[in-house]
């Protein structure tokens, strides 16, 4: 069967190592192009402003247009220059993302999901010209709905795409609540093990705990309860009470296998 | 359709053709774009039967009679029109062979209910709007998934009314701006067309392009542009009506619990 259709992709490292980029498609990008247009062309306006007022209004009172007001004017267009050839490629060089990309949280990095530099920040905004066509990125859009990274041009030339880094999450560990009593204890196993893909699902249901309501929470338990009840020999225990006890018993004897100062309290 | 529904789907939800997760608003846009572009084949065909019959209806208004009638008739229209997209992709979501045959029918079957509540919709916010922007926004977005509740949870228009109000309230922020995006990417859709259509026809086909959308009110490229926008909104619409249920019941846990427990299904059946 066909794996569902997402917006993440895959990448394994040399060393067989598999971590998971979620990917940048054509809305958020273009949001952050807006906010990286807007952010640029209110720097001009506001320069262009000031030379109007301070240079060519000056040399406007005084009835000539001096060679400062020419400089300014041939400011103006460096940094018009600049906006559309440089800005972009700097920042990516420099940073790994402009500063649209960063409100959005968005980086550019490598098909093989190392930081970009020089060379891929370049190419790949040289390319800008291209996906532009014929307006509107036109171009760049179609290339995106026909590759699976949503790649315009630019990133299949570079070999770049644009990922949304997942930010490192302290989360905050699963209290049992209440604790566990003596007869609970007593019915269930000392150590439970579940394997990644249980303890992931029975961590994402605890922790959305309290949003779904009883019936709901019940509902879902009682899908998966039984399976568990079966394994660790405890039948006739409230599903969603049972989750939460064997979850708290299997992150705990992950704990007592992990070194010492990674060891609960008690 | 009712989270057990999507719970018993022919492959039951572990094996939902996307992956059910609670989203952030613009990962839902990204998402539909994909989606589009691996159901394009089917979208396709279903634009042939609903979207060409609108665009050239649209255009004949506008451009015969006045492009005042012309845009707020395709409005009403494309409203209706989402319904086959909305049918299809919920289908295809969580079904094996969905036919374009099939959900071309079960859209006519709802059309009159459809065409009323968007017809009460659209007058909502009409209302709204003699107020000003600010409360027809609210409107907008409050009645953001009336298409979904009345084609999907096939209650009639009155309980589409009230649980696109609850739907909305779960994450109002999200609807809010998912309404604003929709609506400013659709003009831009429509503009895009008429523009791009203009470069393409003047550039590539070396050929007098037709006036600018500005110069009438309206053209048949903008008129292209819209309606080439219908598929990927109520795609939208959809996935933003998925996630909002994700979020409020638990399918995203709903559906990892039901691929857990058919692995277990299957590892019994494999040591019997």
């Amino acid at each position: 069967m066909r794996a569902p259709l997402d917006t993440v992709v895959q990448i394994e490292t040399p060393e067989h190592i598999v971590f998971e980029h979620r990917l940048a498609g054509p809305a958020r990008r273009a949001l952050a192009h807006v906010l990286d247009l807007v952010l640029c062309y209110g720097v001009l306006l506001l320069v262009g402003i000031a030379i109007l007022f301070g240079v060519v209004g000056g040399a406007a009172l005084s009835g000539e247009l001096s060679s400062l007001a020419k400089a300014s004017v041939g400011l103006v267009l460096l940094l018009v220059f600049i906006v559309q050839w440089v800005y972009f490629a700097a920042w990516e060089a420099l940073t790994g993302r402009t500063p649209g990309k960063r409100a959005l949280g968005l980086a550019v990095v490598t098909t093989t999901g190392r930081p970009i530099g020089v060379r891929e920040a370049t190419l790949r905004n040289l390319l800008r010209a291209a996906d532009v066509l014929p307006v509107g990125y036109v171009v760049g859009l179609a290339c995106q709905l026909c590759t699976q990274r949503f790649q315009r041009l630019g990133d299949l030339v570079a070999g770049t795409m644009v990922v949304v880094p997942e930010r490192a999450r302290g989360g905050s560990p699963i209290v049992l609540r209440p604790p566990a009593t003596a007869a609970e204890l007593a019915s269930l196993p000392q150590t439970v093990r579940l394997d990644p893909e249980e303890r992931a699902a029975i961590e994402l249901f605890l922790r959305r705990r309290g949003q779904l309501g009883a019936a709901r929470e019940r509902e879902l338990a009682e899908l998966i309860a039984p399976v568990i009840a079966d394994r660790v020999g405890a039948a006739g225990m409230d599903p969603v009470r049972l989750l939460a006890l064997v979850f708290d018993l299997a992150a705990r004897a992950g704990r007592d296998e992990g070194p010492v100062s990674s060891r609960g309290g008690s | 359709m009712t989270a057990a529904a999507a719970g018993r789907g022919a492959d039951a939800p572990g094996a939902a053709r996307i992956a059910v997760r609670n989203r952030p608003l613009l990962d839902v846009f990204d998402l539909a774009v994909r989606f589009v572009a691996v159901h394009a084949a089917a979208y396709a065909r279903i634009a042939a039967v609903v979207l060409l019959p609108g665009a050239a209806f649209t255009y004949l208004l506008g451009d015969g009679v006045s492009w005042w009638i012309g845009w707020p008739f395709a409005v009403l229209m494309a409203a209706v029109a989402h319904t086959p997209f909305t049918l299809y992709a919920s289908r295809v979501v969580f079904e094996e062979g969905v036919t374009v045959k099939s959900v071309l029918a079960a859209s006519l079957r709802s059309l009159p209910g459809l065409a009323l509540a968007r017809f009460m919709q659209f007058a909502c916010i009409a209302i709204g709007l003699a107020f000003f922007v600010v409360p027809a926004a609210w409107i907008g977005a409050t009645l953001l998934y009336l298409g979904e509740a009345f084609s999907l949870e096939r209650g009639g228009a009155m309980h589409a009314f009230s649980r696109t109000q609850r739907l909305a309230g779960a994450a109002f922020g999200d609807a809010m701006l998912g309404a604003g995006l929709l609506v400013t990417l659709h003009a831009a859709a429509t503009l895009l067309g008429d523009v791009a259509g203009r470069s393409a026809l003047d550039g590539l086909f070396a050929t007098t392009p037709p006036e600018p959308v500005w110069s009438r009110g309206g053209s048949l490229l903008a008129t292209v542009g819209f309606w080439c926008f219908v598929p990927y909104a109520a795609t939208v619409k959809f996935l933003l009506y998925l996630n909002v249920r994700t979020r409020s019941e638990g399918w995203d846990v709903q559906t990892r619990f039901a691929a857990l427990a058919r692995r277990a299904d299957d590892d019994r059946g494999g040591r019997a």
